[in-house]
């Protein structure tokens, strides 16, 4: 029963000392318009492996569609999400689709979509979210403006999963407020 | 309105001379094919450097969208080779023999070492753009079904034979400059109609190409 107690006082002062912890409601904000398209160059560490690609993202709502290429332009994965449908991996050489439809198609959305993730600030703008399980901190940075966008969008992003070792560093390219045809995400 | 009839003429007329300039392109036989092949290497091998700029576009044919980019190419016969991205960021890939290294530039200027995991496939690619460029073609047909297609220029269609890189890659096209002498232009065609467009320019060959610039920066 002491133990019972003693554990009970150290998760309330957790509570009260740590980052506060809000559960996200329609409320969310996002620097990002409803519908976008964007490239990004990113470079994904693994384990201390690292690979780099570029990414080529549509957003419209909460429907997204995402895909990577490599240096000489060939196709990584090409992925999609709708409310209708779900995720669905339309297209991967060589990464598990597994995979992609879970922890990549997680990040997408945390990174870039209005989603209901526990979220808590910590220092220097920077966030720690709490997603199926995971614990990700993600910095934004270098924020700027682009014709049609109320809000700065920010250029350079990186996610750390210090538990898993897994971190992400995302440059934005390119990026262009605009209405993405719902045939896009219709595959 | 005079005006409009004209260029409408003009502009039918040009797609009428591209569309019989294209399907005046017709495969060579197998013998044609080996002459081809031979002179091709011959040419080729006379340039031991080659140093070019490149422009490279990936076309998305679902999104009506071109991600562009482009840089710099080196290469040092038999087995070295610099690709550097400028634009839109600035990445470089190294060759040096059997060794493969990759590297971005964070801040824009000093560049940080990719740590990446698949150097032997990356370093594979590699080797066979080098095998292109000194027109070691038999090498390449271990990896690739090779037909050959001449009209106004000449264009090599590599079609993949591992079924594994075939469901990626359908064909790549690789385009000679109309004296046989150099690698134009490649074109790397996926399934569902992407295809991402290399065309080489301005290059100069049989340059001394200093050690440094295949080494790390």
């Amino acid at each position: 029963m002491r133990s019972f107690w003693g554990l009970a006082l150290c998760l309330c002062l957790a509570a009260c000392s740590g980052p506060q912890i809000q559960k996200n409601s329609s409320a969310i904000t996002t620097p990002y318009p409803f519908g976008f398209r964007a490239q990004h160059q990113v470079i994904l560490t693994v384990a201390g492996r690292e690979v780099d690609f570029t990414g080529y993202l549509l957003v419209q709502g909460s429907s997204w569609r995402a895909m990577a290429f490599s240096e000489f332009g060939v196709s990584l994965f090409d992925m999609i999400s709708s409310p209708e449908k779900g995720r669905r991996v339309i297209k991967t050489s060589g990464i598990p689709a597994s995979y992609l439809s879970r922890q990549t198609a997680d990040i997408i959305e945390m990174l870039f979509l209005p989603v209901n993730d526990r979220r808590s600030t910590l220092a220097q703008g920077a966030e720690r979210i709490f997603c199926h399980g995971n614990v990700y901190e993600v910095t934004c940075s270098k924020e700027r403006s682009f014709k049609g966008v109320k809000d700065k969008v920010p250029t350079h992003i990186v996610l750390e999963n210090k538990k898993s070792g897994l971190r992400l560093e995302v440059n934005l390219i390119k990026f262009e407020s605009m209405k993405i045809p719902e045939q896009y995400f219709d595959e | 309105m005079k005006k409009i009839v004209l260029f409408l003429v003009a502009a039918w007329s040009l797609s009428s001379m591209c569309a019989s300039a294209q399907s005046a392109a017709r495969e060579l036989s197998s013998r044609q094919k080996e002459v081809l092949l031979a002179q091709l290497g011959t040419n080729l091998r006379k340039f031991t450097t080659i140093q070019t700029k490149f422009t490279q576009e990936k076309h998305l044919a679902l999104f009506k969208d071109v991600l562009r980019s482009e840089g710099l190419f080196a290469f040092s016969a038999p087995d070295r080779l610099r690709w550097e991205v400028l634009k839109p960021f600035h990445s470089l890939l190294l060759m040096n023999g059997r060794q493969v290294s990759k590297y971005d530039y964070p801040d824009g200027q000093n560049p940080r070492q990719i740590k990446f995991p698949a150097a032997d496939a990356l370093g594979a690619v590699l080797s066979q753009i080098a095998d292109m460029h000194q027109g070691k073609f038999a090498a390449e047909e271990k990896n690739y079904d090779i037909e050959i297609h001449q009209g106004r220029s000449v264009t090599m269609i590599l079609v993949p034979k591992n079924p594994r890189m075939k469901q990626v890659i359908q064909r790549i096209e690789i385009g000679f400059s109309s004296e046989l002498d150099r690698i134009a232009s490649v074109i790397i065609r996926e399934n569902e109609g992407d295809y991402t467009r290399i065309v080489f320019a301005e290059d100069r060959r049989n340059l001394h190409l200093p050690d440094g610039l295949f080494s790390s920066p």
